[in-house]
């Protein structure tokens, strides 16, 4: 598999879980009725898997995995973490990153097998939450995001599966709250609750600048997909949802912001780009799901599914589901239309 | 954020006592177990108590560690929000409630820089635990505290070292009443007289009396608790007077039994009320003529008639007007300020009610350089601003905290202070025009949504559409039901006269910071009211009081008090105050570039008039409130300036000394003279022979003189009203 098409099958994970498919396309006319399932825990990570069989969640303690067509439980995992806070899958779909921690003590990220369920490895030495969780677009870097005011990245061999740390990233004046990978492989891009957005080389864990353009938290990052044509690494966009009502999107190799959406009513903790970049899902307090053209940021849509904030959502690898969960414990489940 | 080490000890030093204060109040606090608190009554008066949310811990602008609490709990909904909600739930935990970090981290079992606060023994722990074991439910959005009451709210403990426990009541929107007595806060008003303790206790420290505050889910209350300066029961006339105010100024130092001062020598009551009413010393000749016998009661009354109809009088208020309304010169042109200075100035002379000044002020518009009154929306372009000055000038009250968050002392929220600054929304400056147009709101800070304006304290407003808002808000204000507008301007003269407030500062009228004197305050107010806001006539009713007239000098038991009105205060000239007496006993006017010669320092229009004595003196810049009355400099350039600067060295050869001389004056004449021109008196014995062995000694008499000039006008009895 070439660089290329690892970018394009895999998508990039943000902050809170997100996932998306190569084959996805919105209509802003489809409003199917979700398919619902709740528990009791906030639900703060999800997360497809690469096959696109399970739907997977963060639980009480535990990994649910659920059915992706309705998001029903199908069996669980055990991950006795008090806080689940962030879902990634190895772009080879193989390797399941869970990002958590004791809030105030600790924050681990545990690889899990994804085959046989088994802890592969745990990351401790945060010493808050691990509050966001992402592999690059090759799969040979984990970012880890964490609230103790820094972030990780640990290099994995490709020939044993094995990881040694590459770089801390330190630089953030409180809590990163959410970690990304450009699609480019040059550049990791980090947020966090002191409003600022900074972007590392990947190389050597360099800041290569930092951006303060939100005027609160910034919850969410997500880089927008290329379909086609050629890849060059300025053009790489990626959108940052902020507890200040805004969506910016950015080329953070180029460093300047380029846009801002202004649509929302009340903090944005979680963004999606469709496979086909062509869409932008945001959520958040308000609990409605919005659907914006990602070059032009026209509302597309609009849902109010839930009753809660929404915090997680993630697209089917084949681009038809759009998950979403919330504080309530509900995690729904809604179809995408086809192209 | 880190603190230093002692910081941190002190810090959990309150820690400890705040927990000792939630662990009991647990006990009354939680009733019904099985029944889940609902989070704004039940759960945020716990938080509130145990310290979380106080300025110096999550209740800071920027919160702690992260985590941000609104001020003492003012934004519940936002406060439960942030507990349950925010970073992904992290600080609750439904799933292991125990585990939760809000407990956890509160309790201490894991580091948290503020300290033990619920402990995990305690009812309050089990509370907040029960909370969230239930889902940590919000509860019903409607039901909260509408008001507190404390009982007693006036106490009087026979001596240092008694406390009483006060007991709070808060009334709840159900039509319920709960003893909220353990989640009550405290804090004394003067800890050197009261020392409030965390479960209600106020036990006093020294005598006097001062108020203990109480707060509780955004609600105020105040208790007054006094304790006696003596063991033995003092007779005081003024309880016996004929004149009401005396009666309660008398009624409160017998209570506190606190010995009055005799009444103030004729000398003294004149320069007193000429300085107090006309704002310059009484001449030579009318110290002679009024002190040429004793003079009675009525004697004391025609005087002070005499000086309310006094030119001066109008000078002097229009300067003190000038100095409430912040009439600087900076705001407008010179011909802006001085058509407002003039109109200040008419109204004073016209005696013009004070309410009717107020609307005057509150509804204008037009040019500035021709419409006086219009010059007051120049204070400010910003609406909140404008409320702000508003509230301080005409309510005495300080509201910009409700700016950000709920007042923390008082009862206004944010939206009561932006519905009140919405009133001014609509008043715009374009040029010389200040204008009242049908466009400009003002916002709610969290929504975004205009707020119809309302006044403070009000539930709706009745401002029809359409009509210019101020004129909803003048009739508001100065309505008899507005009793904060009477209060304060009552307040503020009583302050001018008697050397303290009933209530200090001036413009702090709240219901934590009661007067030393409830019932004459209102009683005061209401009189002002009833004589159609006259301010010659609240200035009359006050000055002829034996309280008034009382003598400065103190008995020995009432020296320590500063508040009762056992002894007239001592009240520092202020600068235009005293820079006119030095020129009037001098008899060498100053010079003001743009005035005629002989122009006093209290006529001046602004504060732009370039006078190095003036900013010496700390005259008042009038950018903010001067409610003070004294002096704002001081210090060491001042006294230099006094003692060798030419403000009084360059007077002391021309002038009055030059005039004596050449009238052939004595020495005794001499001295005299300058005695009464300084003092309002003429030398006692000592003082008369010890000048006359200095003018015997001295090289001639013009240096003794100007010695003796120089000696008075550097003295203490001439900076002082006394």
């Amino acid at each position: 598999m070439n660089r290329r098409s690892t970018l394009l099958q895999l998508g990039l994970a943000g902050c809170l879980a997100i996932a998306f498919s190569p084959n996805a396309a919105a209509s802003p006319a489809s409003d199917p009725n979700p398919k619902a399932e709740s528990s009791a825990t906030p639900i703060t990570a999800l997360a497809f898997s690469r096959d696109g069989l399970a739907l997977v969640s963060n639980g009480p303690r535990r990994l649910d995995v659920r059915s992706p067509r309705e998001g029903a439980v199908q069996f669980q995992i055990p991950c006795n973490l008090p806080k689940i806070t962030a879902l990634a899958f190895h772009p080879r779909g193989e390797i399941l990153a869970v990002a958590g921690g004791e809030p105030g003590v600790r924050g681990e990220v545990r690889l899990f097998d994804w085959r046989t369920r088994a802890v592969l490895r745990s990351f401790t030495n945060a010493e808050d939450l691990a509050t966001g969780v992402a592999f690059d677009a090759a799969g040979d870097l984990l970012g880890i995001a964490a609230a103790d005011s820094r972030a990780r990245v640990w290099r994995v061999a490709r020939t044993n599966a094995s990881f040694s740390e590459a770089f801390t990233l330190s630089g953030h004046a409180g809590p990163v709250l959410a970690i990304a990978f450009s699609p480019s492989g040059n550049a990791v891009v980090t947020a966090g609750a002191d409003r600022s957005i900074k972007v590392w080389s990947t190389a050597d864990g360099r800041l290569l600048r930092a951006f303060s353009h939100h005027l609160e938290a910034v919850n969410a990052l997500a880089f927008r997909p290329l379909a086609a044509g050629p890849v060059d690494a300025r053009i790489f966009s990626c959108a940052s949802g902020s507890d200040d009502r805004t969506v910016r999107v950015w080329q953070p190799e180029v460093g300047r912001m380029v846009r801002i959406i202004r649509r929302h009513r009340a903090p944005v903790f979680a963004l999606a780009y469709s496979h086909d970049g062509r869409s932008l899902f945001t959520a958040g307090k308000e609990g409605i799901i919005r659907r914006f053209d990602a070059d032009s940021d026209t509302l597309l849509s609009e849902w109010t599914t839930h009753t809660d904030w929404v915090y997680a959502l993630a697209i089917s690898p084949d681009g038809s589901k759009l998950a979403s969960g919330d504080w309530s414990g509900a995690v729904r489940v809604r179809d995408l239309p086809a192209p | 954020m880190k603190r230093s080490a002692k910081g941190l000890r002190a810090f959990r030093v309150r820690c400890e006592l705040a927990w000792v204060a939630v662990a009991l109040a647990g006990l009354s606090a939680v009733a019904g177990a099985d029944n889940p608190p609902a989070f704004r009554t039940g759960v945020l008066p716990l938080l509130t108590k145990a310290g979380c949310n106080a300025g110096a811990c999550h209740g800071a602008a920027t919160g702690q560690g992260g985590f941000k609490l609104s001020l003492l709990g003012y934004d519940p909904e936002e406060d439960y929000e942030r507990i349950t909600r925010e970073r992904g739930g992290r600080r609750i935990d439904r799933a292991a409630p125990a585990e939760s970090l809000l407990l956890r981290k509160s309790s201490r079992q894991i580091e948290h820089e503020g300290g033990r606060r619920l402990p995990r023994s305690s009812e309050a722990f089990r509370k907040v635990l029960h909370w969230i074991e239930a889902g940590a439910p919000y509860g019903s959005r409607e039901l909260r505290v509408l008001g507190i009451a404390v009982s007693p709210d006036d106490v009087l403990l026979p001596s240092t070292n008694r406390s009483v426990s006060l007991r709070v009541t808060a009334r709840l929107s159900d039509g319920s009443r709960e003893d909220v007595t353990r989640l009550a806060l405290y804090s004394s008003n003067d800890d050197a007289i009261v020392e409030a303790g965390p479960q209600g206790e106020a036990r006093v420290i020294g005598p006097g009396a001062t108020s203990v505050m109480v707060r509780y889910s955004g609600q105020v209350a105040a208790s007054r608790v006094a304790s006696p300066f003596g063991g033995a029961e003092v007779m005081n006339p003024l309880a016996a007077s004929e004149h009401w105010i005396d009666r309660q100024i008398g009624a409160e130092l017998k209570r506190l039994r606190i010995p009055g001062s005799g009444p103030s020598s004729d000398a003294e009551f004149l320069r007193r009320a000429h300085l107090d009413v006309i704002g310059r010393l009484p001449t030579a000749d009318e110290a002679r003529a009024f002190l040429l016998k004793p003079r009675s009661r009525e004697d004391r009354q025609r005087a002070i008639d005499a000086l309310l109809q006094r030119e001066e009088f109008v000078d002097f208020w229009t300067m003190r007007l000038a100095d409430l309304l912040l009439i600087s010169g900076r705001r407008g042109s010179e011909e802006a300020t001085r058509v407002y200075h003039e109109w200040v100035r008419a109204q004073v002379a016209r005696n013009t009610p004070f309410d009717e000044l107020a609307r005057a002020l509150l509804t204008s518009s037009g040019r500035l350089s021709a419409d006086g009154p219009s010059n007051f929306f120049t204070l400010a372009s910003d609406p909140r601003d404008m409320a702000e000055h508003a509230g301080r000038i005409f309510l005495g009250a300080q509201i910009a905290c409700a700016r950000c968050h709920a007042h923390p002392t008082d009862r206004w929220t944010q939206e009561d202070y932006h519905r009140f600054a919405a009133y001014f929304a609509r008043v715009s400056r374009e040029g010389d025009f200040i204008q009242s147009g049908e466009r400009g709101e003002v916002e709610h800070p969290k929504t975004g949504e205009p707020l119809e304006p309302r006044p403070l304290g009000a539930r709706a407003s009745t401002a029809p559409q359409g009509a210019d808002r101020r004129v909803e808000l003048a009739r508001w204000m100065t309505s008899p039901d507005t009793t904060q507008f009477s209060r304060a301007i009552v307040n503020r003269v009583w302050r001018h006269m008697m050397g303290r407030g009933l209530v200090e500062p001036v413009d702090d009228l709240r219901p934590t910071n009661p007067a030393t004197h409830p019932g004459l305050l209102a009683a005061l107010a209401k009189d002002f009211v009833a004589h159609g806001h006259d301010l010659r006539w609240l200035i009359r009713s006050i000055a002829v009081t034996r309280a008034y007239q009382l003598a400065s000098r103190t008995t020995g038991l009432n020296r320590l008090d500063d508040r009762f009105y056992s002894h007239a205060y001592l009240k520092e000239l202020p600068a235009p105050v005293i820079l006119d007496a030095i020129a009037q006993v001098t008899e060498v006017p100053d010079a003001f570039p743009g005035y005629p010669e002989g122009a006093r320092a209290v006529q001046l229009i602004g504060t732009r008039t370039p006078s190095y004595a003036l900013d010496v003196l700390g005259r008042c810049s009038r950018d903010a409130a001067c409610d003070g009355g004294g002096r704002r400099g001081g210090g060491l350039a001042l006294a230099l300036h006094l003692i060798n600067g030419p403000t009084i060295n360059a007077r002391l050869r021309s002038g009055v000394v030059a005039h004596l001389l050449a009238q052939g004056a004595t020495g005794r004449e001499m001295i005299e003279e300058l005695y009464l021109r300084a003092f309002t008196r003429r030398p006692e014995a000592a003082e008369l022979a010890e000048w006359e062995r200095m003018f015997a000694s001295a090289s001639d008499k013009a240096t003794a003189a100007q010695d003796l000039l120089w000696t008075a006008l550097n003295s203490r009895e001439f900076a002082y009203n006394h």
